[in-house]
């Protein structure tokens, strides 16, 4: 879908860069689907042979599915009438 | 997917609701047009409030901050393109709105955020260590209650805790966190990397606070 605007990942680690510090580097670009393809392959491999990485995005995964299971709110009733009722106040005024 | 390609041309009035060139078709009356906007905005409330909540922590200026950001949508809605990202256009104003009108009013200090990249490169290097300290830590951080996680937003500085929102409860792309936000994509991923670094910090006390064993995973 964003093909195009995908956040660049280096594809070998820098100079002096062991595996495991790239991938955790990229870790986040990985969890939030900002890599390409074939990065994603790339990280899914290293995991794959590596347990303290997988350990690693295994505690972000969780974090990242913790603030999204805390936060679904519902708005007040009251919210929703005082809105309406601001648009068609704004409506017949303008 | 970008509803904010001619951002540069626009004038800063436009900018807080963004600009498209195409507009709405001009034969729409006003109340087709106040029928579309309830119909197509309004499916948003419970999403908006849920961020405005999170940002303003406490419900009557959340309840106030939703309510100016859907006049003020209403108000613009003729320069919102139909097809292009309702959402984004929404949380846009939203974020504008509380950085303008609320921030003001929360009167929480001002970190000097230095949102460069390479510290949190640094401390990421730091964090790797064994597989089964990490499982107690997964076990002990998924046993905290909602109300602990909430807690652990608040006291994340703003512009770090909108970012999380963005990227783990709405799930938008960094790019579009940036539009939102208007900062560089490289602000967005270093407010993210602290963000989350400190909440999961921030977790991790809660837990050992309410005995989780494994919830300092190395240290205890």
């Amino acid at each position: 879908m964003m093909s195009g605007d995908v956040t660049p990942i280096p594809h070998e680690p820098a100079e002096g860069e062991s595996e495991c510090e790239h991938a955790l580097h990229h870790l986040y670009e990985y969890l939030d689907s900002e890599m390409t393809e074939a990065d994603e392959d790339r990280m899914r491999a290293h995991v794959a042979h590596c347990s303290p990485c997988l350990a690693e995005l295994s505690v972000e995964e969780l974090v990242k599915k913790l603030v999204k299971r805390s936060c679904a709110e519902q708005a007040p009733a009251t919210l929703r009438l005082r809105i309406h009722e601001q648009l068609t106040v704004m409506r017949t005024s303008g | 997917m970008s509803t904010h390609d001619d951002a540069e041309t626009t004038s800063p009035a436009e900018d807080e609701v963004g600009e498209d060139t195409e507009r709405a078709p001009d034969e729409e009356s006003a109340t087709d047009r106040v029928a579309r906007f309830e119909r197509d905005a309004l499916e948003y409330v419970d999403q908006l409030y849920s961020a405005a909540l999170r940002m303003t922590r406490n419900p009557a200026d959340a309840e106030d901050l939703v309510q100016e950001t859907f006049a003020k949508a209403f108000a613009a809605f003729h320069q919102y393109k139909p097809g292009t990202n309702l959402k984004a256009w929404l949380y846009r104003i939203l974020t504008n709105t509380f950085i303008n009108n609320y921030r003001k009013k929360q009167r929480q200090p001002q970190q000097a955020q230095t949102d460069d990249i390479e510290d949190w490169q640094i401390a990421r290097a730091a964090t790797h260590t064994s597989q089964g300290l990490r499982s107690a830590e997964v076990e002990a951080l998924d046993r905290l209650p909602d109300s602990d996680v909430k807690r652990a937003l608040a006291e994340l500085p703003e512009d770090r805790r909108m970012v999380v929102y963005y990227a783990d409860v709405e799930g938008f792309p960094y790019k579009e966190i940036a539009e939102i936000m208007g900062t560089p994509i490289g602000t967005v991923m270093s407010r993210l990397h602290r963000g989350r670094r400190q909440l999961r910090d921030l977790l991790s006390d809660y837990a050992a606070d309410r005995g989780l064993a494994g919830a300092r995973g190395g240290e205890s």
